[in-house]
């Protein structure tokens, strides 16, 4: 796993070479500081408005860093044909997957914790505290981040670094509707259709589960520590099929 | 020998930026006659300062999101529950609830020859997304109803013609918050921005009659809002008409009050309370 740590790294301090995440950063912030800083018929202390602008605002962005980010690792490598001689090492190709998805995980997490930190300051300036709710919400993000990284890998080594932006995004917009809108269809459908659409809701993960944002604004109280330990096991299961099915592929490519 | 494609004539350099600029003239020169005919004085009000263009352009997407800011206000007011995640959920996991909608799954399932049948898995999901999702309906705690304040004014700042969200959010803080003046200011803004949304005026006149005990600017927008072109249905226009009636006798014109509530029997024939009140009314001016 040394081999993969070191391929984890080139990820990092690519990243950080470029100017993109900066980018992000600033605007972020900037977003995060002007909902702080907004004042609504002279009322103070709006914790619930700012609290769930910013985990939008939070959650995106670092999903677009993961992204962009993991997207354009093989693409790039393959173009630029500096995958030979890595290839030409004592390296096997599962581990510069694997080394290719922790790299992108981890600058998407640092940057999450980056993120987040900022807003609990903000959130702390405005009179409100860190509950419980908020870091079980932190946990399955960086779950969702993971989960994320792992699909744009895996869909790095089957189409373009634009095509796999494009349907990483949507992906990602559409994950957290996908089960409501197979449970809402079932009603509509033959019993062929509902089979299929069952089978569809098994399959494509959900990324709804890892998204806490409503009780985090509504303040409810934590969530069962099962239901967080179903939620891991069912991150890890995903990302390993996907770091599999995306090491098969990559396995399959002359080189 | 000729290149394919180049049509045989001579080439001009300057023939496309020309064809260009004269295409733009004539956008431009259309733009006026279409503009003055397209917008009409009260859907220019501007979305954002200075961005009455930008608004123009992207009137749809504001419209539509003023609607999205709307539905957070009830969001908001219920803990973060929508009332069909709700439904559904609970209906999922089978834990309680809406008997009356699950009665209409069950009849919509058997309609298409096959029944909803769900196994260990469908189970363990439901019960995961009931655990992620708020799921019991809750009112907002009491000292925490200002957190609904700024989706009302985001409403209105996307969309300057939501008439409801400028009269609800007009009440909230009126009445709810206390906050009087700011409440005046932001109807104001409503009246404004929709001349003729009868519910501003209303509750504009309600927050003068009931918080100021100003009835004579209570009568000036209750006045206003019967004069109004919208559409009004009987019940509102009672309603107005019993304040407007009470503002006329607070002043002491109980003839102008009695007025009022005689409109009101016109309307409802058999409401008896409003007979009592003229009848009350009557005696006290012999």
């Amino acid at each position: 796993m040394r081999a993969a740590w070191i391929i984890a790294k080139n990820v990092i301090e690519e990243s950080i070479r470029k100017k993109e995440i900066y980018v992000l950063f600033i605007l972020s912030v900037a977003i995060m500081a002007v909902a702080a800083m907004a004042s609504f018929f002279s009322l103070t202390g709006l914790v619930k408005y700012f609290t769930e602008l910013s985990f939008l605002i939070v959650t995106y962005i670092t999903v677009i860093i993961a992204v962009v980010v993991g997207a354009r690792q093989l693409p790039t490598e393959l173009n630029s044909r500096t995958i030979y001689p890595l290839m030409a090492k004592p390296l096997k190709r599962s581990e510069f997957i694997i080394g290719k998805w922790l790299g992108t995980s981890l600058i998407s997490i640092f940057c999450f914790l980056v993120f987040e930190g900022i807003f609990i300051i903000l959130l702390l300036s405005k009179g409100s505290s860190v509950s419980g709710i908020l870091i079980q919400g932190i946990f399955l993000h960086i779950l969702q981040l993971m989960l994320i990284s792992s699909i744009v890998i895996c869909l790095s080594a089957f189409m373009t670094n634009a095509a796999n932006v494009t349907v990483s995004i949507l992906y990602f917009i559409l994950g957290h509707w996908i089960g409501k809108a197979i449970s809402d269809a079932l009603d509509k459908c033959g019993a062929f259709l509902v089979w299929m659409l069952k089978s569809l809701n098994y399959i494509i993960p959900h990324l709804d589960y890892f998204d806490l944002s409503k009780k985090i604004v509504h303040q409810w109280p934590p969530v069962p520590a099962w239901v967080i330990i179903t939620v891991t096991i069912y991150a890890v299961v995903y990302i390993s099929i996907f770091l599999l099915i995306g090491t098969l592929k990559f396995q399959r490519k002359q080189l | 020998m000729k290149k394919l494609g180049t049509g045989g004539g001579k080439h001009r350099p300057y023939n496309v930026p020309l064809c260009l600029c004269a295409l733009l003239l004539c956008v431009l020169l259309l733009q006026i006659p279409l503009q003055t005919y397209h917008y009409s004085e009260a859907s220019s009000v501007s979305v954002i300062p200075g961005g009455e263009i930008i608004s123009k352009i992207l009137g749809g997407v504001f419209s539509g999101s003023a609607d999205l800011l709307w539905l957070k206000t009830d969001e908001y007011l219920h803990k973060g529950v929508t009332e069909h995640s709700h439904c559904h959920i609970l209906e999922e996991a089978g834990i309680g609830g809406h008997t009356q909608h699950k009665h209409e799954h069950e009849h919509k399932g058997t309609e298409h020859g096959h029944e909803l049948k769900h196994n260990r898995l469908d189970k363990l999901f439901a019960k995961l997304e009931y655990n992620l999702k708020p799921n019991i309906t809750e009112h907002l705690h009491s000292k925490r109803e200002d957190e609904l304040m700024p989706w009302f004014k985001l409403t209105t700042t996307f969309n300057p013609h939501h008439v409801r969200a400028y009269a609800v959010g007009g009440y909230w803080l009126a009445f709810r918050l206390g906050k009087t003046e700011e409440a005046i200011k932001f109807l104001k803004e409503g009246i404004k921005n929709n001349p003729d949304g009868y519910q501003i005026s209303t509750q504009i006149g309600i927050v003068y009659f009931s918080r100021l005990k100003d009835y004579k600017k209570a009568q000036y927008y209750f006045e206003k809002a019967l004069k109004s072109q919208a559409e009004m249905d009987e019940y509102d226009k009672a309603g107005i008409l019993r304040f407007l009636a009470f503002s006329y006798k607070f002043q002491g014109h109980t003839q102008k009050a009695i007025d009022c509530y005689k409109q009101v029997l016109g309307l409802f024939p058999e409401n008896k309370k409003a007979v009592q009140i003229i009848a009350r009314w009557e005696q006290e001016k012999d």
